[in-house]
């Protein structure tokens, strides 16, 4: 009897759970069918009383949404490579291979990890400025990798790489395996969770910004989804809320798409990488 | 090994893409490669407007070789100020803008923006004495003007007449035809309204409690301002300003006759009794279902003052090409073109500044609703209130008003001070 | 294939060795540290000499003066509740975030029915975009919004969310929230599945409770990956910036601002990229000192700690 009604409080507490993280969504969904009149009325109503799919074909013509969503997804690929061709290298030199100065370089890079974005965006735009790169991707994928994803990214390398015993090292050292190779051919294929790991943060934190897309871009073919989002307002009227909520709705799909049917990759990068801290 | 093929072709399907530069992220898309190319930034989206300034973009191509393109750019106007800075400081601002009144001393005092007047003196045809000269203070300092007005407009009220008749309510213009259209009768009919309808009999437009400027028609109506006249001191304690403010206040807060803040409501889809705005907004009465008519904003004790805003096109001393942006301006506000701008957006030109011109532009209003506008406007209005450090004197306020005074419980004798105090240092600064 | 692996006597060998290695080493570091250089370090500098200048873009002038920014900063009004709210985000977010993660994970790692949907919606909020979910949420907490009419059926009466005081800021901690719960959730549930069950068999043969098996045994277990949720949190406190923006833009007033909010405003909306440069180093002076706390306790606090 007491497991009945403790199995119940426990599926009273999930549902409640799952309310609040799904209400937004929902609401989100049954607002970007609404008309402009019904949107604001009071009290709300929940299903839309006419459907206004034309919200949802505004997106595209307001604003070339399908550019700035590739842009999007472009940009964030590209962070993920970069940080992987910077931490896999660097993490496995701090854990592995250990030059002198590795305790030093280490402490460094995880005081950049905690440098916010906004207490280094004034000089970057400037930066950026005299570079020339104003207005294009460059400084959202190489600023963005080598001050915020790489150093987190190194660290969990760093993490994953430890964590593997040196046996392997002086195994393959006997074996007559360069340094090269032991790393590439022997330690990297262990730490595929990581890697993992570091891949899906790197996507993530990337496909989120929105302070550096604002002020680094200003063409709207090069805006990135974020940005965009905050641009369907009317100048006269305020936000146009329906349009809005259908554009917010476009760019919400695909990645709920993705991570139902790569699930199972993207919960084990994380955990994996998040054990062994 | 199955996702790290997955990722490494993701990976170098990106990095493939991106090199090849097709996509649009990694080139600057400013050309200047043959010719002059010109960039104007603008506040308005609307097809329009926009293929208006291209006709006479072209006009000027044709006339100019040395000059390849003229671009316009739209963007919101609160990202104005962030694009033009950020322009810049990156070295590619552009070349033209349009540029409220708001921010002319701003950027006038910090040499931001180029002398026009030799340029307008010595194009054929501009007729530089149509311009209306009380018109363009804002924008001349001696012999130098620093910018051409295009749209100077007054705020109207609009009203819902459908609304107030269903409601069984005096509208505006029962008032007005009463004599009696001031500020305190229009409270308490808006009060009327409210408790007939449910609805808010009055909504300040484009307002949100974050935009000071539309509170004008009422702090003119008092003869309140923010600041004196040669914006050296705050002026926003004065008793004129308490009792102008400390009637909003009541509308918002006690009568609930206006929206409170937070709560977006919407006079053209027919949420609101009446509404202030622009001139340029009766183009969302285009196909409501209600009937509608405009107004004079009221008066008060200080008289029937009306609150005109004003934007102008300048050309930004940043800019790289600035004879070509110079000799563009003044072909964009010579005597016809301007006719044409004159379509859309009121002019400050006397030659065009009849209700004839308007109505025939407006579409949606008549010359006999317009004559009270064009009297504001070359008459008894008065332009937007301008101070030095404008982008940080409005901040300073809007921020000071929406702290101290939109509140239920704010106590405008105590509040306004307070005000003050916030903006004084900003104003002097 | 090197030819550096020959067996040999040690002393020469290890020499040789130590510098083979250290320049590859250098060479695996180099990417990374080009990288902190090229970007990070310029930056920094680059945002302490801005501090020192009062910049005027419109005008194009840059004049030294020297301390003035930082002195403003003393006296600024608005630094009074800019900073306490800065320091709300930094301590609420960073220990309910953990606490309420903690909690979460160990309802979500009870073998019941359907746990695995649970574990997705969870999981929901984290995908979509911060800027996503603040525009909904400022949809929701209108006023006559979803919020007061979801309140106003059960009778309760609506709040003025979002006109400041402490009511905007748990507003936005509420928001803040939700959105990273999930990531936070997996981390440590993968943590919880870790701990092997031996542990938790023996302490429960030893007669202790349900709860007491949770702190004596599991928290201990996974107190790595709660410094790695709670040093997450931390960072991500400081980014407070959508909610802020999209929400209020810092107001009424400045009262619901954050310091990162207030950097981008005076630098990129008021045109004084002086006073925000200072403000940027006053953020970054906070979080270093932060950081440096935190790695100290980290090695009292943390179990099994392995470095």
């Amino acid at each position: 009897m007491r497991r009945t009604v403790g199995r119940g409080a426990n599926y009273l507490v999930l549902v409640l759970l799952a309310l609040v993280a799904l209400a937004p969504i929902l609401w989100m969904l049954s607002a970007s069918l609404k008309t402009p009149g019904e949107i604001l009325r009071y009290p709300p109503t929940i299903l839309p009383e006419d459907i206004r799919w034309e919200n949802y074909t505004e997106v595209f013509t307001l604003q070339p949404f399908a550019q700035q969503f590739l842009n999007s997804i472009v940009i964030m690929a590209l962070v993920a490579v970069l940080t992987l061709v910077m931490s896999i290298p660097a993490g496995y030199a701090l854990a592995r291979v250990r030059p002198v100065a590795a305790g030093a370089v280490f402490l460094l890079l995880l005081s950049v990890i905690f440098i916010p974005p906004e207490a280094t965006i004034i000089p970057l735009f400037q930066y950026a400025a005299k570079l020339g790169w104003v207005d294009t991707h460059y400084p959202l994928i190489i600023f963005t990798a080598a001050l915020v994803t790489a150093p987190i990214a190194t660290f969990v390398m760093r993490q994953a790489f430890l964590t593997l015993p040196a046996e392997f090292e002086d195994a393959a050292s006997i074996d007559g395996s360069g340094r090269w190779r032991t790393m590439m051919q022997i330690y990297l294929p262990l730490v595929r969770p990581s890697v993992a790991s570091v891949v899906v943060l790197s996507c993530w934190y990337s496909w989120n910004q929105f302070l550096e897309p604002l002020i680094y871009l200003r063409s709207p073919e090069k805006l990135t989804v974020p940005v965009a989002l905050t641009h369907y307002e009317d100048p006269l009227a305020g936000p146009l809320w329906g349009v809005q909520m259908a554009a917010t709705t476009l760019s919400v799909i695909p990645v709920l798409l993705v991570f139902f049917l790569a699930q199972r990759h993207v919960v084990s990068g994380l955990t994996a990488g998040g054990l062994k801290s | 090994m199955r996702r790290r093929t997955f990722l490494t072709g993701a990976g170098l399907a990106g990095v493939t893409a991106g090199s090849t530069g097709c996509l649009p992220g990694f080139s600057r898309t400013r050309p200047g490669s043959e010719g002059i190319t010109l960039r104007m930034t603008m506040w308005s989206s609307n097809p329009d407007h926009l293929s208006l300034f291209q006709e006479i973009a072209d006009d000027f191509l044709a006339e100019h070789e040395e000059v390849s393109g003229i671009e316009f750019e739209s963007l919101g106007l609160d990202q104005l100020d962030m694009v033009l800075t950020t322009g810049m400081t990156a070295g590619d601002p552009p070349d033209l803008t349009w540029l409220p009144v708001e921010s002319s001393r701003e950027y006038i005092d910090a040499g931001a923006l180029l002398d026009v007047a030799p340029t307008l003196a010595s194009t054929p045809d501009y007729d530089v004495d149509d311009l209306v000269p009380e018109l363009q203070e804002r924008w001349r300092a001696g012999e130098a003007q620093y910018g051409v007005p295009f749209s100077t407009g007054p705020l109207i009220m609009y009203f819902n007449r459908t609304l107030y008749s269903e409601a069984g309510v005096d509208s505006p213009a029962d008032l007005l035809a009463a004599g009696d259209w001031t500020w305190e009768s229009f409270r308490e009919t808006s009060r009327q309204l409210t408790e007939a309808t449910g609805l808010p009999g009055y909504v300040v437009n484009d307002f949100d409690f974050q935009n000071w400027t539309r509170l004008l028609p009422l702090m003119e109506a008092y003869g309140a301002s923010p600041w004196d006249e040669d914006a050296v001191r705050c002026t926003a304690d004065a008793p004129e300003m308490a009792d102008a403010l400390g009637l909003f206040h009541s509308m918002v807060f006690e009568d609930g006759s206006s929206p409170v803040p937070g709560r977006q409501v919407d006079f053209f889809g027919g949420q609101a009794g009446s509404t202030t705005a622009f001139l340029g907004s009766s183009t969302l009465l285009d196909g409501v279902d209600f009937e509608w008519d405009v107004l004079p904003t009221p008066g008060g004790p200080a008289g029937d003052i009306q609150s005109v805003g004003q934007s102008a096109i300048v050309a930004l001393s940043a800019g790289r090409q600035q004879e070509a942006a110079l000799a563009f301006l003044a072909h964009l506000t010579a005597r016809a073109n301007a006719e044409k701008i004159s379509r859309f957006f009121p002019p400050s030109r006397a030659s065009l500044l009849n209700a004839e011109v308007l109505a025939q532009s407006s579409g949606l209003l008549s010359a006999e609703q317009l004559e009270p506008v064009v009297e504001a406007i070359s008459g008894s209005g008065h332009i937007f209130p301008v101070a030095p450090n404008g982008a940080r004197v409005a901040n300073a306020l809007d921020s000071s008003l929406d702290e101290f005074v939109y509140t239920p419980e704010a106590d405008l004798d105590e509040a306004l001070p307070r005000v003050c105090t916030a903006i004084d240092p900003v104003i002097s600064a | 294939m090197s030819a550096a692996t020959q067996a040999a006597p040690s002393r020469p060998r290890r020499s040789l060795r130590t510098r083979g290695r250290n320049r590859f080493g250098y060479l695996l570091l180099a990417p990374q540290m080009i990288g902190f250089t090229a970007v990070g370090l310029v930056a920094i500098v680059w945002v302490i000499w801005l501090s020192l200048h009062d910049v005027n873009v419109l005008a194009g002038s840059q004049d030294f003066v020297g301390l003035d920014n930082y002195a403003r900063i003393l006296t600024d009004p608005s630094m009074i509740t800019v900073l306490p709210n800065t320091f709300f985000f930094v301590c609420v977010l960073s220990v309910a975030g953990t606490v309420i993660a903690l909690l979460l994970a160990v309802l979500l790692n009870q073998k019941l029915r359907g746990i695995g949907i649970f574990r997705s919606i969870v999981f929901i909020p984290a995908l979509v975009t911060m800027v996503a979910w603040a525009l909904v949420w400022s949809f929701i907490v209108q006023p006559e919004g979803l919020l007061d009419a979801l309140l106003g059926a059960v009778g309760v009466e609506a709040l003025p969310w979002l006109r400041g005081g402490w009511l905007t800021l748990v507003v936005f901690a509420v928001i803040q929230l939700t959105k990273n719960v999930g990531i936070n959730v997996m981390i440590l549930l993968g943590a919880l599945q870790a701990v092997p069950q031996e542990l938790i068999e023996a302490a429960r043969i030893d007669g202790a409770g349900r709860v007491r098996v949770l702190r004596s045994v599991v928290v201990p277990q996974i107190s790595p990956a709660i410094m790695m949720v709670f040093m997450l949190m931390i960072v991500g406190s400081f980014k407070v910036f959508e909610v802020v923006m999209l929400l209020t833009e810092g107001g009424p007033g400045v009262q619901s601002s954050v310091l990162a909010f207030e950097i981008y405003k005076q630098g990129f909306l008021l045109n004084d990229v002086g006073y925000a440069s200072a403000l940027a180093v006053l953020l970054f002076a906070v979080i270093l000192l932060l950081t440096a706390a935190l790695w100290q306790a980290r090695k009292r606090v943390v179990f099994h700690e392995n470095d």
